[in-house]
C-alpha cells in the first residue's frame, strides 16, 4: 500500500540512491577524479597531456550540475488545471521542471515555486521555453480550479496537475518519489510528508537531474541552461 | 474601544522600537526584559485560495537559562501554531511542535524549510505591505511583542 496514515512509518521507501543515473555512478566519479587530476596530469606530461577534447566547452563542468540520463520517470497522464487530460509526452520538445506538492503546503511548496520564478529570471528571456509542472498529491482539496488560482500567483509558465489518487500515486512512484499524511493534531488539516525533488526533464522526456530543496536558483538555472544551449544549437 | 487599544499599542510599539519594522519590547519581570529579542521578522503573503500562511523570525536569548516559547497570538488568525519542517531521509516532514526552546546565549532561526509560525484560519487578508502584530508567550512568563511586515516569498 502506497498510502499510509502512520507517521511512524519509515519514510523513504526508495532509500537507495535516487539520484543514480543510467550506467551508475562510476562514470561520474571517474569524471570528477579526472577533473581533479587534470591540471596535475597536464603539469606532469607537458604538452603531450593536452586533453583530447580540449575544444569542447567546459563552462559547466565545475560550477553547474552534471546532467545525466535517469532511468526513473517517463510519460504519465493526469488532469491539468483547466480540467483537460494532460500527457507529459504532449509537451515533448519543451524543457520541463516537475515538482510534487500540494497547495495547502504552507512552507516548502510556495518556497520552491518562488524559487522557480527566480530560476526563470536567471534564464531570461529563454525562461519562457521552460514549463513548470506542479503535481498535487492532495487531489481531494486540489481541484483544477484551485490549482489554477494558486499557480496564477506565481509568474511562471506552469501547469498544475491533479487526478485520481491512484494515477497520482503511480506517477510519483514512477519518479521515485513518495508521500504520506502526517499523523497530526494541527488545526491546519491534513499535512503531507513528501519528497521534494525538482526533476529536470529534457525535450525528449528524459529526467536529466534531480534538484533538492536546498539548491539555489542559480544552480538550478545553470542546469536548465545546459539543456537550452545544447538543444537549440 | 478595541481600535483605541490597538492604536495605543501600535504607538507604543513604534515609540519603543524607534520606528523599526520588527519591534520587540519585552513584558515581564525585569530580569528577562533585556534577555529576549526578535529580529528579521516577516510574514509570507497569503497565497490565493489559502487560509493559512507562515511567519518567520530570529529569536535571541541573551539570558543564562533556557527560554521556552509556548505560544504565539495574533489577531489575523483563528489559530497560531508552531511548526517544524524536517528532512528525514528523502521525505520532507512537517509537524506541529509544542514549544521551541532557545538555549542561553543562543538564537533560533524560524525560516522557510525549518521552524515557523503557522497562521491558520486567516481572519483578514495578509498582503504585501501589511504589518502583522504578534505576542510571543514564554514559559518564564515573559511576553514579546513583535511587529512583522508582510512580504512576498
Amino acid at each position: 500500500m502506497r498510502f499510509s496514515q502512520q507517521s511512524t512509518r519509515q519514510p523513504g521507501r526508495h532509500s537507495g540512491d535516487l539520484r543514480r543515473a543510467r550506467g551508475g555512478n562510476n562514470a561520474l566519479v571517474l569524471s570528477a577524479a579526472l577533473l581533479l587530476f587534470a591540471p596535475f596530469l597536464q603539469a606532469c606530461g607537458g604538452q603531450e597531456a593536452e586533453p583530447e577534447h580540449a575544444h569542447e566547452p567546459k563552462a559547466y563542468q565545475q560550477d553547474a550540475p552534471s546532467l545525466q540520463e535517469y532511468e526513473l520517470g517517463g510519460d504519465f497522464s493526469l488532469i491539468d488545471h483547466d480540467g483537460q487530460q494532460f500527457n507529459l509526452s504532449d509537451h515533448d520538445g519543451e524543457i520541463r521542471l516537475l515538482f510534487f506538492g500540494y497547495t495547502s503546503c504552507p512552507d516548502i511548496c510556495p518556497t520552491t515555486l518562488s524559487k522557480i520564478t527566480r530560476v526563470y529570471k536567471e534564464l531570461e528571456p529563454a525562461g519562457d521555453e521552460v514549463l513548470t509542472l506542479f503535481v498535487s498529491v492532495d487531489p481531494t482539496r486540489d481541484t483544477p480550479e484551485k490549482l489554477a488560482e494558486y499557480l496564477g500567483y506565481f509568474s511562471l509558465n506552469a501547469i498544475g496537475l491533479t487526478g485520481h489518487k491512484d494515477e497520482i500515486d503511480r506517477t510519483i512512484e514512477q519518479y521515485g518519489g513518495d508521500y504520506f499524511i502526517e499523523e497530526s493534531d494541527s488545526a491546519a488539516g491534513p499535512l503531507y510528508a513528501h519528497t521534494t525533488y525538482l526533476y529536470l526533464i529534457d525535450r525528449e522526456g528524459t529526467v536529466r537531474f534531480l534538484f533538492t530543496h536546498e539548491d539555489t536558483p542559480e544552480w538550478i538555472a545553470s542546469g536548465v541552461a545546459q539543456l537550452l544551449e545544447s538543444e537549440t544549437s | 474601544m478595541k481600535k483605541a487599544v490597538l492604536l495605543t499599542a501600535l504607538i507604543a510599539l513604534v515609540v519603543v522600537s524607534g520606528g523599526q519594522s520588527s519591534a520587540s519590547p519585552v513584558e515581564g519581570s525585569a530580569d528577562v526584559r533585556d534577555q529576549l529579542s526578535v529580529r528579521d521578522a516577516w510574514v509570507a503573503e497569503a497565497l490565493p485560495g489559502q487560509s493559512m500562511t507562515a511567519a518567520y523570525m530570529i529569536i535571541s536569548n541573551q539570558g543564562d537559562v533556557d527560554e521556552e516559547l509556548l505560544s504565539v497570538e495574533s489577531e489575523v488568525a483563528e489559530k497560531v501554531e508552531l511548526h517544524k519542517m524536517e528532512q528525514q531521509g528523502e521525505m520532507m516532514r512537517m509537524r506541529r511542535v509544542d514549544s521551541i526552546v532557545i538555549g542561553p546565549g543562543e538564537e533560533v532561526e524560524l525560516e522557510p524549510g525549518g521552524l515557523h509560525i503557522m497562521l491558520i484560519g486567516l481572519t483578514q487578508e495578509v498582503k504585501e505591505g501589511d504589518t502583522i502584530e504578534f505576542k510571543l508567550n514564554f514559559e518564564s512568563g515573559a511576553n514579546l511583542m513583535v511587529s512583522a511586515p508582510v512580504k512576498k516569498r
